[in-house]
């Protein structure tokens, strides 16, 4: 659980990068 | 947050291809009088929901009453969608640049370059600030030009397109508003989790921003290629379909690649302005730093852009072919010649640049002398590459050269040998750059000799397979010679990213020389990276020009007549002079926006120089 917190801001961007892609998916 | 906000609102409008159908399915059940119609495209039938497109006279245009050519409404439209044009193309590619140098910097490790990166990055965005408030007031000249000279066509094309038009609109309000976020948040959101929500916003800004250019592209090329309307221009009811047109995606992608080579470009230009107009080293060091980074972006997307041009080409001949001939053999043939020529220019003022770039670093000489050999291997590829094929004759003439074709010069100029061409003028670039790469170090991996080989080898293989297939290409008919660009470009791909791999495999460990000393470079380097820029610039009026007039006499080909009195093609000499006064308009502009950071950034100059020489009281608590 740590580990994901200390790693928070990586995975919010690999996230944002998903749904952005699936967007265009448009 | 923002995107759901989007999402929701855009949903009613854009229903999905099985809800539509479904939705078509029983309005026709409820209501079985409604008359249906075959999509000219898709050829599926619809149900008939707008109406037919207009018959216009010549009256039905009105124009000012001013001097040839502003008498023509089109050399209006033309001029202001042009620089519209521009500035949307570099506030487009600016936020991109800025995703990914604010990435690079988040990732670097050494604290100082990391800095050096997301500054950079934040300079960017201030730069597109000016452009972006531009891009808007020429779009609003642009929208009621459209109103008041084509009212009947914009009708038209509005009620076809009326829900695409208002998420573009709302799009604009969710675009500047995470763009201000962004810029003004860039310091508050420094560190830690808040600075990768500040990367989230650059993401979010590039998903609007692509969303906003695909949406207006959608436009254009339902112009050229018509989707969703039946033979009268009627609409069916499906909006999925009229967006989904033939030429739309590879619009899309050519467009995005080219909006990163134009945004490089305009951002190197800044450098070199900077570099030239810099008082001290210190400065003249960060602007070649600058100006290197954008001209690294901006070839970076040179290098795929030909192929999704080409990619581009090929489906304007599947989805016409006639279309495809007016452009490459027929009535824009030679304006096809003067693009080779201008891309020539570019991959020659990148090499060059390159070139000079060798002297920033001590060490590079061993490589100098490779120069003169990838410049003529450049220059026997450009000379293939603009060799005209199509020429326009008058009869006497004709019957001199013994037809269209002269029996042994008829044979040059054709796309198999430019294909050829163009290819080896992107391996040389490509070794330009790996050599480039390399000048300040001394490769101590134990399987150089080996490493070498394999690089020189691949590069040999890939060049005499591309000349090869270019010679192969004569002797096999033009359906399956348009396949064979497909070996090439791997071919070309190869060495791009192989090649890459190996030389940074290579230089792992290697001892450098020295290190780059930026600002150490000839002033003419400057003027190549402003070379770069302006042909860019030139090229993109001259291939929209094109891409707009292969239309004919059609606003939209094949459905919607164009009947205004100037519905003629105009001659490649006064198309040309157009292109050269919206370049010529478009860079005094630019000069005046670099001008007006100039003057804000005086200020914020003089004013911390104040600050600094401020006596300290004694016993102050400064």
């Amino acid at each position: 659980m740590d580990k994901i917190r200390q790693n928070a801001g990586p995975i919010l961007y690999i996230i944002v990068c998903i749904v952005s892609i699936w967007f265009f998916y448009f | 947050m923002v995107t759901m906000l989007i999402m929701s609102l855009a949903m009613p409008f854009f229903l999905t291809p099985v809800m539509a159908q479904e939705a078509t399915k029983a309005a026709t059940e409820a209501a079985p009088k409604v008359e249906m119609a075959k999509d000219v495209y898709f050829k599926t039938e619809g149900p008939v929901s707008g109406n037919p497109v207009p018959e216009l006279k010549a009256a039905d245009y009105p124009s000012y009453n001013l001097p040839y050519p502003l008498s023509e409404n089109r050399i209006l439209i033309w001029s202001i969608a042009q620089q519209h044009l521009y500035f949307g193309s570099f506030v487009l590619a600016v936020p991109i640049f800025c995703m990914i140098i604010e990435l690079v910097g988040l990732l670097t490790k050494d604290p100082v370059m990391a800095k050096k990166y997301d500054d950079l990055a934040h300079l960017l965005v201030k730069i597109s600030l000016t452009a972006y408030s531009v891009t808007a007031i020429l779009g609003g000249l642009l929208l009621f030009s459209f109103i008041t000279l084509y009212p009947d066509f914009f009708k038209y094309i509005s009620s076809l397109f009326r829900p695409v038009m208002h998420i573009y609109a709302l799009l604009f309000l969710a675009e500047s508003g995470t763009l201000y976020i962004y810029y003004y948040g860039w310091d508050r959101m420094a560190h830690g989790f808040a600075k990768w929500m500040h990367a989230c916003l650059g993401v979010l800004l590039n998903v609007f921003g692509s969303v906003l250019m695909m949406l207006a592209n959608s436009w254009a090329s339902f112009m050229m290629s018509p989707a969703g309307v039946d033979e009268q221009g009627r609409f069916l009811g499906n909006i999925w379909n009229v967006l989904h047109n033939a030429l739309w995606n590879p619009l899309n992608v050519h467009r995005i690649i080219g909006n990163m080579v134009f945004g490089g470009g305009i951002v190197a230009a800044y450098a070199a302005y900077k570099f030239l107009a810099a008082k001290n080293m210190e400065e003249k060091a960060y602007y070649d730093w600058m100006g290197y980074i954008a001209m690294f972006m901006a070839v970076g997307s040179l290098i795929p852009l030909p192929f999704a041009g080409y990619w581009l080409m090929r489906e304007v001949y599947g989805f016409r072919q006639q279309m495809g001939i007016t452009l490459m053999g027929g009535l824009l043939a030679w304006l096809f010649i003067i693009q080779a020529v201008l891309i020539g220019a570019l991959f020659f003022s990148t090499n060059y640049y390159l070139f000079n770039g060798m002297e920033r670093m001590r060490g590079a000489e061993k490589y100098q002398k490779y120069i003169k050999y990838i410049l003529f291997l450049t220059t026997a590829a450009f000379i293939v590459w603009l060799t005209p094929h199509t020429l326009v004759m008058r009869p006497a003439e004709l019957k001199a050269i013994g037809g269209q074709q002269h029996p042994i010069i008829g044979n040059f100029g054709v796309m198999s040998a430019k294909n050829g061409a163009v290819n080896t003028m992107i391996m040389t670039t490509i070794i330009s750059f790996l050599l480039y790469q390399r000048s300040n170090k001394i490769i101590t991996v134990k399987w150089e000799a080996w490493g070498n080989a394999a690089l020189v080898a691949m590069f040999a293989v890939a060049l005499v397979n591309n000349w090869w297939l270019a010679i192969y290409g004569y002797f096999i008919p033009a359906n399956v010679r348009v396949g064979l660009s497909v070996p090439q470009v791997m071919g070309t791909l190869t060495t791009l990213f192989v090649g890459s791999a190996i030389n940074i495999a290579m230089m792992k460990g290697s001892k450098l020389t020295g290190p780059i000393e930026w600002g150490k470079i000839s002033v003419r380097s400057q003027y190549a990276l402003f070379a770069l820029a302006v042909s860019f610039t030139w090229l993109m009026a001259l291939m929209g020009y094109i891409r707009s007039s292969v239309r004919l006499f059609w606003h939209v080909m094949e459905v919607f007549r164009d009947t205004s009195p100037w519905a003629f093609t105009h001659t490649i000499g006064f198309a040309a002079n157009v292109m050269s006064m919206n370049v010529m308009a478009f860079w005094l502009f630019v000069l005046f926006v670099f001008w007006l950071g100039e003057l804000t950034s005086k200020h914020a100059v003089a004013e911390a120089r104040k600050e600094a020489a401020r006596p300290v009281m004694a016993g102050g608590s400064e």
